[in-house]
Order: C-alpha cells, then structure tokens, then sequence
C-alpha cells in the first residue's frame, strides 16, 4: 500500500494506492495523525486505486473519522468502488463515513 | 432471501451445537499454524477452490480472512503451536465454511450481540451521533485494530446463517448465492 | 640452557610476533576458499615464513640471517602478487634477484666476502620486489575484475609504504635492535591484517554489487509482466501492450530509443510495430527519403524486412542476438546523414522466441556518448526473453476475446502456464527423472523444473503459487525467470530462496504467495542441498534402510515476508535411492469417504515400486491417487517430481 498527499486549496488529498488489509491500515491512521499534529484542518481520502479493504482497514478509517469529528475538523471518504464499497455497506456505515463520488464533490463540500 | 440470521428484525450471533452447518460430510479440509503473518495466505489457499462467479472480485477472500484472522489472532493468540481447522466447500450457488481453533471460546459473544443490537437500533433510528458510540466493540482483550467490524459485515454476508458450537471455539458460516440466469 | 633461552625468548617481542603470526595464517587460510588467484594461500604461506623465521631468529640472533629472509619475504610477496595478473617477468625476475642477493648476503656474512659492502645495503636490495611489486599493481588495475586482484591493486600504496617503512627500519636501526624487533616488526604484520580487512570488505561489495544486479533485474522482469497484465485487463488492445512493453524495456535496458518488430503472419516478414523514444534506423535510409525528423520517424513506423533481410531481418530469422557496442566502426550500420538525430551510437537486438519459434525482435538504441554495456546487453536478453511471452500472451488473449470475462482470464492464465511448462527434462548421468502433472479445472497453479546447471548439476523445483488467475500465472512465470536467472550464479538454494522471496516481496497487488522446494543435486557425487518455503516435505526412498525417510524443513511461503531468511539442508543420495517431489493437492487428493489420500499411502507407493524406473513411479503414483480418488472431482492440481540414483 502506497500513501501519497497532495493539496488543493486549502484541502489536503491523501492518495492511497492498493490495500488496505490487516497489515498496513495502520498506517494510514499514523499518517492522518501526524498531518493533525502539523495542523492539517482539511482531509479527503482517495480510495480510486484501492480494490480491498477488510475491518482492520475500515477500523482505521472509522478512527480516523471519529478523531477528525470530535476534532471539529473536516473529512471526506471519496472514490469508493467495487468490493471496498461492498464492505462499507454490509457494515452498514455507508451513512457513518462522509463520502462523496468524486474529489470534485469532496471539495465541494469542503468550501460549504 | 431472508438472512437466517435475523432474529426478531435483529442480526445476531447463535449458539446451536447441533446446527446442520457443522456437518462436514463431503467438504474440504485443511489445517494451518496459527501465524499471524500468513493469514492472507491461508486465505487465498482456501478461496482459490471457489468458482470465479461467486469471488465477487474479493469479496469472498476478505470474508474468509476476517474469520480466520479472529481465529488466528483471538481464538489461538498467535500462537504457532495451535492450530486453525477449516473445513470448506463452494459451489456456484453457495459457500460454506466451518472453522475451528484450540482458544477458550467467544467469552464475550453475548455483550456482543447486546452491543449489536444497540447498533441496530442507531441505524435503524439513523441516529449518527449515538451510532459514534457503536462503530467500535471493544473488550478489555481488545487491541488498536480490533473492532469487532469483521463481525457486523460477516452477519449480513452469511446470510445462510453464521453459528458457534457450543464452547464457542467453532464457527460455521454459510452462504447462498442466487441462481445464475443463463 | 635452551630452557632459558626459550624463556627469554618469549619474554621479548618474539610472544608478540607468535601470536600474529598465527592469526594471519589463520586468517589468509579462512579467506582462500573465497578466490581463487591464490593470493590468499600466497600470504598465508608468507604468514608460515614470517612466524618461523622470528622463531629461528630468536634462536640463532644473527642480523644478517634476518636481512637474507626479509630479501626471500619480500620477493615471494611480489612473486604472490604478480602472479594474480598472471605477470611473468614480473614475478620471476625480482624473486631470482632476491634470491641471488640472499645468497649472497649469507655467503658474505658466513665467509666474509666483500666486508666493503655493509650488510645493510643488500638490506635495501628487497626495494626491487617492492618497487616492480607496486608498478604490476599500479598497471592491472584495469584487470582487477576479481576480488583476489582487486584486492592487490587496492594495497599497493599502503603496501609500499609499509614496506619501505620496514626497510629504512632496518637499515637504520637494524634487526637486533629492540626498538625493531619490539614495534616495527608488529607494525609491519599488522598490515597483514589489514589486507584481510580490505579483502572481507571486497567480497562483500561484490556480493552486494550482484545481488543489487539480481534485484534490478528482478525488478525490471515484474514491470515488464505487470505492465503487460494490466493492459490486458483495461481497454484491451495489442499495440497498447507493444507500445507499454517498448517503453519499459526500453527504459529498463538503458536505452534512448527502441523497436518492437513482429513476424508477419503470412508472409516471411517481420514488421515495426512500436517505437519508443528516439530510435535511428540501423539500415540505409532511400536517399529520396527527406530528412526530417518526423519523415523518418513515420518512414521508420512502418519498416518492414523480410527475414535475413538486414541487421533486424537476420536477428529474426536466426534466432540469434546482436550487439554492436560502437556503431560507428562497426561497417554493418550505415551513415544516413549528419543530423544528431540520426546518429546511432549503441545497438542491441534481441530475437522474440516462444517455444522455439522466433515471433519477432526488439531492437535498443543509444544515441548519446555513451555506448551499451555488456551488462546491458544481458539485461535486454532478459527482457527480450519475458517480453516475448506477453506479447505470445496478448495474442491468445485476442483469440479469447469473444469468450466471456471469466473464461478469458482463464485462457490467458492458461497461455502463460503453457509458455513455462519445461519442454524437456534434461538428460543427467547417474540419474534418471520422471514426473506428471494434473490440472486441476485448466489452470494450474503449480510448477515443476528440472534445470541443468552444468554437465553433472541440476537443481529440481517444484512449487504451489496460491490463487488462480492471471496475477497467479504471472507470478509463476517471474518465479521461474528469477530461479533460471540465478541458479548459474552456483549460490546455495537458501540464497536462492531468499532471492526468489525478495524478488517477489512487497509488490503492490496480492496473489503473490507461493510455496517452493528446491534440491539442488551433484549427479557425479550424490550430494544434494534442500531448501523448503513451507512446501511439502521431501518423501526419499533410501535402499540401504529399505525405508521411506521424510525431510522437512519448517519455513514460510515466499511472498509473505521480504526478509524471510530460508534454510538449507545436506542430504546425500546413494545408487538406488528415490527423491519424490509433490504438491499438496496429491496428498490432499479427496476420496468418496471424504478422506485424505496422505503422506502414508505416497511412502507405500513408492516402496511397492521401488525398483522401478523413476518415470515408471511417477506413473504408479498417478495411477494410485486416481484409483484412491473414484469419481469425486479433484480439487487441486497434483504435480509429481521424481528422481532416482541409478544403481
């Protein structure tokens, strides 16, 4: 699993290229933590190249959600498909996650 | 087709020792170390016997490997010396697995299912605040990466039933997938 | 009176040098298996010298018995040395001078000739070795392309300076002196341990060097099959694949420019498919042919030659590769004009060949001052080697293309598993080979090999890639590239292991996971190695115990971890003895009854033929697991791999 940042605006896009499975989810909550410690306030999470994900990878983006929440801060999930969008319906979370189809929706919604 | 699951509107985890769901006749057998590290190994080893149809690219994979990673992870501890028993069979119309370890048993599976059912009812009620409280299961055994969202997700899929054995070291799961119109 | 000179012998510098002495011999034995210029032995002979003659010295303290031995030391030093550049005058001159000068220093000191002459200046003789020493060191260094020579040229100035350090010592203080003996002189040896340093450190920049060679080489194979893969499984179109596949080996193999050119279907041509980058033609351009970078490049698209019409024509039509290192001298390329853009500096080409059949060429150039390597030409082989099956591959999958999605995957799967089976079991005397395997639904996941390494060597594989598919087929087909690349580099078969594992480690997509076992076997001697990734255990039939003897090795699947370090065990085969290699799905194989076929029912197979010949039981097996087996549908694939010790 490869992690890649990129800003727009004021919003920063955390690329995340491959799977996110029991053995490297973790670092995607390390990352997402160490940009709130350099005061990142604007995070969109691009799932477009990624086709897996199982519950140590969702556990990693509800942690993220819920500090981000309790933080005030913003956070979108975007680029969902195939069996990751799958999984986050059978866990019934797709109401959980704020998530939108395209990094133009999340940017959107960052502005608003 | 109704979840077997559903107990009352509510998904949750039963204890029946005599479910016909541990009946292994006919089904394919393998056994591994409990190794943390090769659990998605054990996996693909499994879900390479099941046909292309029913994968749902690796949908199956992934359910497959929540279940053995709990029996791996809580059920054996990691612990190289014990071993995991899979029992499985596919065909294009289901998915069935049985899988034992040598652990003490799912302690806490009727917190869970209390657990659950408070979920439910934040969903059900579209609540998000109060669901923020559910998302996670956490026991005092509980580590950073557990969840207990392998099991949310593993009720819905094993819509066939998903059931422990009595000392709750044993699990079976089926599937059933629909007829394919040619 | 000898006991007391004995003590008082070691009580001075002599413990000290005793104690070097040894060391450096032990040291210099230890490194000789690593080379084989003999400079190692050279010093450790040296070290033998040098701790026997303090010894005599310190017996019989004669000066002028150390200046004679110091002039022999010094010219078998240069003589060792000189020898690793093969230099004959180089060594033979200075140690007869040496000689000579010893003797005569021996003859002056027992019988008094020419008493003008001080001894010390027949000390200063040994300057000679040390001088010619330096200047064969000095001029090889373009040579120095083993570690023994290496490390010759890279101590020669700590070695002169050393030297005449030591022999101004001598001169001016003098061997009795106690300042000499006490400090010089362990000075002067402990370069010896130096040398050993710097050899320890060269050997392992060499290892270093190859094994980051292995790994590019590893990486760039993966690369070339991914990009390969993933086109066939987007919007799927044959000069996509050509034009990704020019692009990484052109990439991959250094080059400025390249060419894919495929074989006419009908007619004996072959074509320009994909050009990538700047490619300069390697034949006469029409001179009516404008010269304009995009005329060319257009005129240059669309070549064509007939086979062995030619550089490009030849290589298709032969099957054999070339390589011009400099064009410029080189008559076979023509000069089609002055632009820089038409200069072609470098060229490499290279025969597309599945299954014997040549299918087309790539062709690599360079346009800047630098030419190809030689190690560029062995990585474009390489290349042009696992490009041909992509491209064998994106042909079958076009075929496929009406087939549904599912189906199709298959078939390419299938495709690449039928470009890797091994056409022919190599003919080794002293044992006789048998094998089968049985798919289980098409497409197999597992993988056997016998690969002949020299006359009497072979190393057997076999293994299990877990998950069907194309990424699977994929994965076998690099397993296979990356054990044939490194099994001539003669390293043990845990090396190869970790090798094959790093080289497969860490990728981005799944379905890398594989099981391997490897026995690597002398046929001349019967000693064999055995290295497992969490493969089955080996089942061998030993004649003398008239029993089934099982050998495991406990380990982890390749894939799992990149830094897995493999294990490898000795075992030794004598005349009668039967190795039998096999995947899970034989002893896995299911019955009606819902039991297993086992490890037992394999031992009793192979007991009951044991005097069969190793096809003969290969076939028995095959024979006994279907019988065991009825009519229930076999699950997985069953790959059997067996080799018996002629009696």
């Amino acid at each position: 699993m490869e992690l890649k940042i990129r800003k727009s605006g004021e919003s920063y896009i955390i690329d995340v290229n491959g799977e996110m499975d029991l053995y490297n989810s973790y670092r995607l909550k390390e990352l997402v933590m160490r940009m709130l410690e350099k005061k990142v306030e604007r995070f969109i999470i691009n799932l477009e190249n990624v086709d897996y994900i199982d519950s140590s990878g969702i556990g990693a983006l509800i942690y993220i959600c819920s500090t981000i929440k309790k933080m005030n801060l913003k956070l979108v999930i975007t680029n969902i498909h195939g069996s990751v969008k799958k999984v986050i319906e059978l866990t019934k979370l797709m109401g959980y996650f704020p998530i939108t189809q395209s990094i133009e929706e999340a940017l959107e919604r960052m502005e608003a | 087709m109704a979840n077997e699951n559903l107990k009352n509107g509510i998904l949750e985890i039963r204890v029946d020792e005599n479910s016909p769901l541990f009946d292994k006749t006919g089904m394919l057998h393998k056994e591994f170390p409990s190794d943390f590290r090769q659990i998605r190994y054990f996996t693909l080893l499994i879900a390479q016997s099941a046909p292309p149809d029913i994968k749902e690219i690796n949908l199956l994979e992934q359910q497959i490997s929540e279940i053995i990673k709990n029996a791996v992870k809580h059920g054996n501890k990691c612990d190289v010396e014990k071993k995991v028993r899979v029992w499985y069979s596919f065909s294009p119309e289901h998915a069935h697995l049985v899988v034992e370890d040598e652990g003490e048993g799912f302690k806490d599976l009727e917190k869970w299912n209390e657990f659950n059912r408070k979920r439910q009812s934040c969903l059900d009620s579209g609540n998000f605040e109060a669901l923020a409280d559910y998302v996670s299961f956490r026991t005092i055994k509980s580590d950073d990466n557990d969840g207990g969202n392998a099991l949310f997700a593993a009720l819905e899929y094993w819509d066939g039933g998903f059931v422990f054995n009595q000392k709750r070291n044993c699990i079976a799961m089926l599937k059933r997938f629909p007829k394919r119109r040619l | 009176m000898i006991s007391a000179t004995i003590a008082e012998a070691l009580s001075g510098p002599l413990l000290v040098k005793l104690v070097l002495a040894p060391i450096l011999g032990a040291a210099f034995l230890y490194l000789r298996r690593k080379e084989t210029e003999g400079v190692m032995t050279g010093y450790a002979f040296l070290a033998a010298f040098l701790g026997l003659r303090d010894v005599a010295f310190a017996l019989f303290p004669f000066p002028d018995l150390y200046r004679a031995s110091d002039l022999i030391f010094f010219g078998i030093l240069c003589w060792v040395q000189a020898a690793s550049f093969g230099a004959r005058l180089g060594r033979w001159l200075p140690l007869a001078f040496e000689l000579l000068a010893a003797a005569l220093l021996v003859l002056k000191s027992a019988l008094g000739f020419a008493p003008g002459v001080p001894s010390e200046l027949f000390g200063l003789a040994a300057l000679v070795p040390v001088l010619v020493n330096f200047a064969v060191s000095s001029l090889g260094r373009a040579e120095a392309d083993t570690p023994g020579r290496s490390l010759v040229v890279r101590v020669r100035f700590p070695l002169l300076a050393g030297s005449v350090f030591y022999l101004a010592a001598s001169a001016l203080l003098g061997p009795s002196s106690f300042a000499f003996q006490a400090f010089v002189i362990p000075l002067f040896y402990s370069l010896g341990l130096y040398f050993a340093f710097m050899f320890v450190d060269i050997l392992h920049r060499e290892l270093v060097g190859a094994v980051g060679y292995y790994e590019e080489s590893i990486d760039s194979l993966y690369e070339l099959l991914l990009s390969s893969g993933s086109a066939m499984k987007a919007e799927f179109s044959i000069q996509e694949v050509l034009d990704n596949m020019a692009g990484v080996i052109a990439e991959k193999a250094g080059a400025d420019g390249s060419a894919i050119l495929l074989a006419d279907e009908f007619e004996e041509a072959v074509s320009i498919r994909a050009v990538h980058g700047r490619f300069p033609p390697p034949w006469k351009l029409p001179d009516s042919l404008p010269r304009a970078e995009d005329r060319v490049a257009a005129f240059v698209r669309h070549a064509r030659f007939r086979l062995g019409e030619g550089l490009l024509g030849e290589v298709a039509q032969s099957g054999k590769h070339l390589f011009v290192p400099d064009a410029a001298v080189d008559p076979r390329i023509p000069r089609n004009g002055e632009e820089d853009w038409l200069r072609l500096t470098s060229l490499i080409a290279a025969p597309l060949v599945v299954r014997d059949r040549v299918i087309g060429a790539v062709a690599l150039s360079k346009s800047g001052p630098e030419p190809f390597t030689e190690r560029d030409f062995d990585r474009a082989k390489l290349l042009a080697n696992f490009g041909s099956i992509a491209v064998a591959n994106s042909f079958s999958f076009l075929e496929a293309a009406e087939r549904s999605d599912i189906d199709r995957e298959a078939s390419i799967a299938e495709g690449i598993q039928k470009t890797i089976a091994p056409r022919k079991i190599p003919e080794l005397a002293g044992v006789s080979f048998g094998a089968y395997t049985s798919p289980a639904r098409g497409v197999c996941s597992d993988y056997y090999d016998v690969i002949q390494t020299r006359a009497d060597r072979a190393v057997l594989v076999v293994g299990d890639v877990a998950g069907k598919g194309v990424n699977a087929g994929i994965v076998m087909a690099m397993v296979r590239s990356i054990i044939h690349l490194i099994t001539n580099s003669a390293k043990d078969t845990a090396t190869l292991l970790s090798w094959v594992n790093r080289g497969i480690s860490g990728k981005v997509d799944t379905d890398h996971f594989a099981t391997l076992s490897l026995v690597s076997v002398d046929a001349s001697t019967g000693e064999a190695e055995f290295s497992n990734a969490a493969h089955q255990p080996l089942l061998i039939y030993r004649k003398d115990a008239d029993a089934i003897e099982t050998v495991d090795i406990k380990s982890i699947p390749i894939g799992v971890e990149r830094a897995t370090e493999y294990a490898a065990k000795r075992l030794r085969f004598r005349p009668g003895d039967v190795l039998v290699m096999y995947t899970d799905g034989v002893v896995e194989a299911m019955n009606e009854q819902g039991r297993q076929f086992g490890r037992k029912n394999l031992g009793n197979a192979i007991l009951r033929c044991r005097e069969l010949s190793a096809k003969e039981i290969a076939e028995a097996i095959r024979g006994d697991v279907m019988e065991f087996s009825g009519r229930t549908k076999q699950h997985d694939d069953q790959t059997v791999l067996v080799m018996k010790a002629k009696l």
